[in-house]
């Protein structure tokens, strides 16, 4: 018999209180960044702990985010209240007034005075040229104004011309001088003029209320949430000697207070409102109580919501209910955003707002807003006041009570066979054409709704987003066949990031079953990120398909776009999910933590290189940078498979070496940048050709390189220096000899070089073709300062020689051998240089490799490399 | 340290052949020179106290582990290199079966099979005997993650015998499983064995290993501390009589020569 009283239920309210504001604060401390370091060669042994160890003072990495967002919040929130203040003072229903800048009113008052005196000038030709100029000078006005609006072409001409007709009937006293300059919410923003007034009030209303599903069905759609189980907690909550009543409540409090996400973007709105209301400083406490409110009143609604959702629906509807919540919710945060940024939006919003009664605005979800109208009868706050406590209490006890009556019977409703009604399920589909792990993926997806969700629908919510902020994209994107080839690629390449990447992710606890199959986890994994490619594949396609059909002006006259688009969907699924089977930390049991989200942002960066390939004009560049990823693709898998067999045992890795997928990444970023510098180059300096190319070079490869190093160091490769090349191992030669024998394989390599060019004179053609290449100033760089050559001598090898020897020829060894090694770093090396030049190059690739190979030191194939470049430019007279 | 020593007289070769196998994080030593050898044919149990290092030395059996020193071997093939071949020979069950979310019973067992590269009228004839033997028919229609305990257990079973594999490696299965289940369990077991195949199997119920096996070796702390079948390691106890008793001499005196 228990001889404590038992717990009153206001202390049982604020024990589990407690407990759920610990636990959401050990959740914060444990987000990172660094996996979890399990090299044997670890300082200190290894505890052996079932929970992984928390990392120490990353909690600041949490309130930098939560500042980072709250930031984020805050502009939102302004340019949202602005716009919307301008577009509610331009309707035209209570003024028939064109607002337009300060500037311009002035101007245009300006020319409306000078056009009154044109009568004065006693020659009618002047008099026509000074009405003509003035006129002009309007007329420019008013178009920079037009402009400064960013609408299609067919809408600037109708504003345009529209305003012209204002101005010559009516001068400037069309026009109102609109508080559209400001960039900040001041007092003023609320428009005082009655009408306006109330509009913008019922405006605020309506995207009042899309934050509340946002915060309910955000609550209940997430993916760390599995409504189709009671979390185990509130079941064991349960078993204590407390009333549901307590319990409840205190799920009401989790729900509105522990939503930091929430609080962090809607707080900052709701402080505007009251500051553009003019409540000056009181804004901050009056939108803290607003926040308050709203939380409350979202937190009692989620939960009556979840009991009566667990109650009446069975467990696979309760899935489907949780995808529906989750597109309501994005689809509610994408309106919220563009509610902000989109103008075709906000007129929406003002004509409804003008369309709508006014009694509408005394909701409970906007009381807190009527409060924050300025210049309002003194009755109206208490009343909206009193309203707000009333309601408040008729949520909370409705929730409460609600629940408490739903769960009379029981916690669970549906379960399994011994645990509830027992329902035949359908029989399965006969259909036999994929077997195995294909035909298993492909089940999971069309069950898990949440799953589709994530992978079919939200890719195309994200472009229909930036299509409904930039109005001009629409066209952009039907008008030209590039645009519309990088879009296709592009929600493909998004909708891997939910379905192919997380693929290792997802088996969490069912890995078992697969490791007890006889399939190499490799090939599984690979067949499952086929079947992601062939859907990103069917998506680029559709999408593609459906913008050549409904668009007036495209034309495939560049299927090599369109091709090259689609096979950039297919690598890039394999290279996400490569990045993700690597980014997958099996042993993280806290669901948030499992993968590197800084690996997100490499995919990203990735495939938004890729955009040079269909962006550029050379095709050349294009062939080059493709081949570039599908070796990139099969240098991650070759990392996965050397990986695969110490996924559940990463102390017995082989410690990290410099692999062939650093250096074709680096090899791939070197590409690009080297191909941005030449254009930034060519378009701020005015540099001959092969001077800018050779600037390029070395920049990007500076650029490249130390980025390269930096990161490898900070991921503790045993021994950089000596992996990379710069340290001489034990068993190389002597410096200078390496270093005499690399000079010896560069007058070699130039040699070949000018045989080359021996046999390619001989070929009539050839003369012309050098003319129009430039190709002869590119090699003798005639008439370019000297320090042009120094760096083309002395930099560019250095750089080049680390990415393509020590990264990529290091690596390829590793896994084929020095031949192959030597032919492929070559190959790769002579891909990124202009077509013309690729013989020569491909077998100075080939020289400085071997000499590389042989001494294992990097200023040896420096040397080789700086010697054919001087050979090269010196001795070579046209 | 009481090591193997008793070797059985080599009839066909061994089917499991633990060398020297350690396994080692950073400074803790999860197993330590295990010695063993499994014939075939035997029923082999594996007991030892929590934390012994059964789940380890299985998992390294599986491929799951590599291991940090010496070697295993099933069927002259090594278990972390030809992890691949090993998988065909061997049918696993883990202490704690986990199963995908949107899965019928039916369509796991279907996938199971097809993954070993049986057609589904094989597999169809192969179950169905099982299914009926478990009484899992009714459940089988349901998605797998709602089946209690016993059920996923008995499913993980099937799968781990779909394949007819000469090795069952189970890892305490009958924790969970409710009397009937048990002794059906049971059953399978020794009828399997019977027909010459070799199960394997770590458990800490004393008198479940008693009554079954044929082998029994006692891990603790890692260390092997006994080996062989129940009269030898009686007669090499010279005292006790029960294998519970000999259970706590033996291990108790590794933990106390260990704890020190």
């Amino acid at each position: 018999m228990s001889s404590s009283p038992p717990l009153s239920t206001a202390r049982a309210i604020w024990t589990i209180a407690r407990l759920s504001m610990r636990r959401q604060v050990n959740m914060w401390q444990s987000v990172r960044l660094a996996r979890k370091r399990n090299r044997a060669q670890s300082s200190g042994g290894q505890v052996r702990s079932a929970t992984p160890t928390k990392a120490s003072g990353r909690g600041w990495l949490s309130a930098l985010l939560f500042l980072v967002l709250g930031f984020n919040g805050l502009n939102i929130g302004c340019q949202g209240l602005m716009r919307l203040s301008e577009t509610t003072q331009n309707v035209h229903s209570w003024t028939d007034k064109i607002s337009v800048s300060a500037s311009t009113q002035a101007t245009l008052r300006q020319a409306e005075a000078a056009l009154k005196r044109a009568g004065e000038i006693p020659s009618p030709v002047e008099r026509k040229e000074y009405e003509d100029t003035w006129r002009r000078y309007a007329d420019d006005v008013l178009l920079a104004e037009v402009r400064h609006k960013r609408l299609t072409e067919d809408d600037e001409n109708q504003q345009l011309q529209q305003m012209r007709d204002v101005f010559a009937q009516r001068g400037a006293d069309g026009f109102i001088y609109a508080d559209s300059d400001r960039v900040v919410v001041s007092g003023e923003t609320w428009p005082r003029p009655e009408q306006a007034k109330s509009v913008f009030l019922r405006s605020l209303n309506l995207i009042v209320l899309l934050w509340i599903p946002l915060i309910v069905c955000g609550a209940l759609g997430t993916n760390t949430k599995d409504l189709g189980q009671v979390e185990w907690n509130f079941e064991w909550l349960y078993t204590f000697p407390v009333s549901a009543r307590a319990l409840f409540v205190s799920k009401i409090f989790v729900y509105a207070f522990l939503n930091p996400l929430v609080w962090v973007l809607l707080f900052p709105f709701l402080v505007l409102i009251y500051v553009a209301g003019g409540h000056g400083l009181n804004a901050l406490p009056l939108g803290l109580i607003a926040l308050l409110y709203l939380s409350l009143l979202a937190g009692a609604l989620t939960t009556i919501l979840e009991v009566a959702v667990r109650k009446f629906l069975s467990l696979s509807r309760l899935k489907n209910m949780q995808a529906l919540f989750t597109v309501i919710s994005v689809v509610a945060l994408l309106l919220i955003y563009a509610s902000a940024l989109s103008k075709p939006l906000v007129d929406f919003l003002v004509n409804h707002a003008v369309a709508m009664p006014a009694a509408v605005v005394w909701n409970p979800f906007s009381l807190p807003l009527i409060l924050a109208m300025p210049d309002a009868p003194a009755g109206q706050a208490h009343v909206a006041a009193g309203g707000m406590v009333l309601s408040l209490l008729i949520f909370c006890a409705f929730a409460l009570f609600g629940s408490e009556w739903l769960t009379r019977d029981g916690l669970i409703k549906a379960g399994g066979p011994y645990q509830g009604a027992r329902r035949m399920g359908k029989r399965s589909l006969g259909g036999n054409w994929f077997r195995g792990v294909a035909s298993k993926e492909l089940l999971l997806l069309g069950r898990d709704r949440n799953l589709m969700v994530q992978v079919l629908i939200v890719p195309l919510l994200i472009p229909a987003f930036y299509l409904l902020i930039y109005s001009g994209m629409l066209s952009a994107v039907s008008g030209n066949l590039r645009h519309a080839a990088m879009m296709a690629f592009a929600v493909g390449a998004y909708s891997f990031l939910n379905s192919a990447m997380p693929v290792l992710n997802r088996e969490d606890k069912t890995l078992w079953f697969l490791l007890s199959m006889p399939q190499s986890l490799t090939s599984v994994l690979a067949k499952k990120t086929m079947v992601w490619a062939s859907i990103g594949l069917v998506y680029g396609t559709g999408l593609l398909l459906a913008l050549l059909h409904f668009s007036r002006h495209l034309q495939t006259t560049s299927w090599g776009d369109v091709f090259l688009s689609l096979y950039g969907i297919v690598i890039y699924a394999f290279i996400a999910a490569g990045i993700g089977i690597l980014a997958t930390n099996l042993f993280e049991t806290e669901k948030r933590a499992r993968f590197r989200t800084d690996m997100v942002y490499l995919y990203m960066i990735l495939a938004s290189m890729y955009s040079n390939v269909i962006y550029s004009t050379s095709a050349w560049a294009k062939l080059a940078q493709a081949v570039l990823s599908t070796l990139l693709a099969f240098a991650m898998w070759q990392k996965v498979k050397d990986n695969s067999p110490y996924l559940l045992d990463p102390v017995a890795l082989p410690p990290r070496n410099v692999s062939l997928a650093d250096g074709l990444i680096a090899g791939l970023a070197f590409f690009v940048m080297q191909s941005l510098m030449v254009m930034f180059l060519h378009l701020t300096s005015a540099l001959s050709a092969s001077a800018e190319i050779t600037l390029a070079y070395v920049i990007a490869g500076l650029i490249v390189s130390s980025a390269t190093l930096l990161i490898l160091k900070r991921q503790g490769i045993f021994d950089l220096a000596l992996q990379v090349g710069f340290a001489l191992g034990e068993n190389g030669k002597s410096r200078l000899l390496s270093i005499f024998q690399g000079a010896a394989w560069g007058g070699a390599a130039a040699l070949a070089a000018f045989l080359y060019m021996r046999v390619l004179s001989l070929v009539p053609s050839w003369r012309m073709w050098e003319k129009d290449a430039q190709l002869s100033s590119f090699l003798t760089r005639s008439g370019s300062p000297i320090w042009i050559s120094i760096l083309a001598i002395a930099a560019a090898p250095v750089f080049e020689e680390f990415l393509f020897r020590g990264l990529i020829f290091r690596g390829l060894r590793r896994t084929t051998g020095p031949f192959l090694a030597v032919l492929g770093s070559a190959a790769v090396f002579a891909l990124i240089h202009p077509p013309v030049a690729v013989i020569p190059v491909f077998v100075l690739g080939i020289a400085t490799a071997i000499s590389f190979h042989k001494s294992d030191f990097l200023l040896a194939s420096i040397t080789t490399h700086a010697v054919y470049n001087a050979c090269v430019m010196f001795l070579h007279k046209p | 340290m009481t090591s193997n020593a008793i070797q059985m007289s080599p009839s066909a070769g061994a089917l499991i052949q633990i060398q020297g196998l350690t396994k080692r994080y950073g400074s803790f030593e999860a197993v330590n020179n295990l010695n063993l050898r499994v014939d075939y044919g035997h029923i082999f149990a594996l007991l030892g106290p929590n934390g012994a290092g059964k789940t380890t030395t299985i998992r390294m059996l599986m491929g799951i582990l590599a291991p940090t020193s010496g070697s295993a071997r099933i069927s002259g093939l090594d278990c972390f290199h030809d992890r691949v071949e090993v998988k065909r020979r061997v049918g696993y069950l883990p202490d704690e079966p986990v199963f995908y979310d949107y899965l019928r019973g039916s369509e796991v067992i279907n996938f199971a099979g097809e993954m070993h590269g049986l057609k589904r009228a094989e597999i169809q004839g192969r179950a169905q005997p099982l299914i009926h033997r478990l009484e899992l028919r009714d459940a089988l229609e349901e998605f797998a993650v709602n089946y209690s305990r016993g059920m996923k257990k008995k499913l993980a079973l099937i799968c781990a015998m779909i394949h007819d594999p000469e090795l069952l490696i189970l890892d305490e299965p009958t924790n969970g499983l409710d009397p009937f289940a048990t002794r059906v369990l049971h059953e399978i077991m020794s009828e399997k064995a019977a027909a010459g195949k070799t199960i394997f199997f770590s458990t800490h119920l004393l008198d479940q290993a008693e009554k079954l096996s044929s082998q029994i070796a006692i891990l603790a702390r890692g260390q092997l501390a006994a080996h062989g079948t129940l009269a030898e390691l009686r007669a090499q106890l010279a005292n006790n009589s029960t294998l519970e008793e000999i259970f706590f001499s033996v291990a108790g005196e590794t933990e106390k020569t260990a704890g020190a």
